[in-house]
């Protein structure tokens, strides 16, 4: 029996180290990107703002309810033949996480807005906060207390939905997965290894949220005298 | 000065207010009395624009409540105190005052803080400064939704049902409160059941029953034989609440 490791190399280390930047860049580039455009497909449908509301609803839809990977080629391969355009896999990994990002962040924003009290809205607007400080000061920092659990859970998801993108060529931590595996045919210790990688990353983010979480929860968890 | 004329609210097909006439005048204290329906808390959230009237007008001194910028300078004239006190959970008591000062009038953060904490005190509650609160009393709550209506400085007082979610200890903690208030020259409008109190601290009752003005008088008047008590829709309602009042 035994087995001998000979195909790995120091250069695997280099590797996977590469490929783990690769990775971790395009999930924080994505992740804010689909934050800030979420917030704003958000934000226009909770004001219900005509033409584009809808127009965003339907865009959003399509990408919350089709596979990751479809969109991807859809972006990777349609969007050269369609723009007479070259675009790399990097970008297209980008856009095409970014928009499926933001689509799952847009229904949080809106359900945690709405989920805040009407009353809390009467009581900001009697006291003649413009709507822009009452979004600011009274409903937001409220918001977040509730959405931040589940964008906390959607970014841990989105970091496992990038190992995608190694499809179109992106040699991001998978790929370089795939790569030593196809040398060393020792898929029981690469494959492991590219696994444990990404726990560790959703460990990071997981504990980066429930500190966030406690920070903006901290009003409601205080003990009732 | 208040001045409301012909005012009517629907919701959809139901007339909550059917053509209500009404001036109040610096200074004065008004308690707007009536049953569950009467229209009572419709009235008073039309005076801040909180509800778009259907039809009519109201003015507050020289400020029209329907045109959209002028509503501002409405709200910043009137401030409320809910029923459901409405503080905003996520800032501390101090904060919850200080909040709109800061933000809508300008003021400095130390300058705010410092009238934040003196309303504090006068209403007894200066320790909770830095509380959130969900760690209040209701009444200690409703104490401090008065501080940050007060914090405005506001010319015109809007007191929509106050003590309605406050047991009857807390009841007397902040009617108390209001009574010292009341002779200070704001000018104060309570939609109330507390008919004892609206007795104690207004000069005058205004009886709403199913959208319109039953009876606008001075409270002696109103409380006398030959005033109030004539109507009777008014009797009923008054003999009703003396007995729930003990």
């Amino acid at each position: 029996m035994g087995y001998n490791n000979e195909g790995f190399s120091i250069y695997d280390l280099q590797l996977l180290i590469e490929g783990l930047g690769v990775s971790v860049w395009i999930f924080l580039v994505s992740t804010i990107i689909g934050l800030l455009l979420g917030c704003f497909i958000g934000l226009v449908r909770f004001y219900r703002i005509p033409i584009l509301a809808q127009v965003l609803m339907v865009l959003s839809e399509f990408l919350k309810n089709s596979p990751v990977l479809v969109q991807l080629f859809l972006v990777y391969f349609g969007i050269p033949a369609l723009f007479a355009i070259d675009i790399s896999p990097f970008q297209a990994a980008v856009i095409t996480l970014s928009g499926n990002t933001a689509s799952f962040v847009a229904i949080i924003v809106i359900s945690s807005i709405e989920a805040i009290d009407k009353r809390q809205l009467d009581a900001a607007r009697s006291f003649a906060f413009s709507e822009v400080q009452i979004m600011k000061c009274v409903i937001f920092p409220q918001s977040l207390s509730l959405a931040m659990p589940l964008l906390v859970s959607l970014a841990i998801n989105q970091l496992q939905v990038t190992s995608l993108i190694s499809v179109i060529g992106v040699v991001d931590i998978t790929r370089v997965g795939d790569i030593i595996n196809q040398r060393t045919f020792e898929p029981f210790i690469v494959w492991p290894i590219i696994g444990l990688t990404y726990f560790i990353l959703a460990k990071v983010i997981a504990t980066v949220g429930s500190l966030l979480e406690e920070k903006y929860s901290a009003y409601r968890m205080v003990n009732k005298l | 000065m208040i001045k409301i004329k012909a005012l009517h609210k629907n919701f959809g097909n139901l007339e909550v207010l059917r053509g209500v006439n009404i001036s109040i005048n610096h200074g004065e204290v008004v308690s707007i009395l009536g049953g569950s329906g009467s229209g009572k808390s419709t009235l008073i959230r039309c005076i801040n624009g909180l509800e778009k009237v259907t039809s009519g007008s109201i003015t507050v001194d020289e400020y029209d409540v329907a045109d959209k910028k002028q509503l501002l300078n409405v709200r910043k004239k009137c401030s409320t105190v809910f029923q459901q006190f409405d503080l905003y959970p996520h800032l501390s008591v101090l904060d919850n005052i200080t909040l709109a000062p800061i933000n809508v009038l300008g003021e400095k953060k130390i300058e705010a803080n410092k009238v934040g904490l003196k309303l504090l005190e006068s209403v007894g509650i200066l320790e909770k400064a830095n509380n959130y609160p969900a760690q209040l009393s209701g009444g200690e709550k409703q104490r401090a939704g008065i501080c940050r209506a007060l914090a405005m400085k506001p010319d015109y007082l809007l007191l929509d049902e106050v003590t309605s979610s406050l047991d009857p200890e807390m009841t007397a903690e902040v009617l108390g409160i209001l009574k010292n208030l009341s002779g200070k020259g704001i000018t104060m409008i309570f939609v109330t059941h507390e008919i004892e109190f609206a007795r104690e601290i207004s000069n005058r009752i205004v009886f709403l029953d199913e959208g319109v003005i039953l009876k606008d008088l001075s409270k002696e008047h109103f409380f006398s034989a030959e005033g109030g008590c004539l109507e009777p829709r008014i009797k009923k309602f008054l003999s009703k609440m003396d007995k729930n009042n003990g």
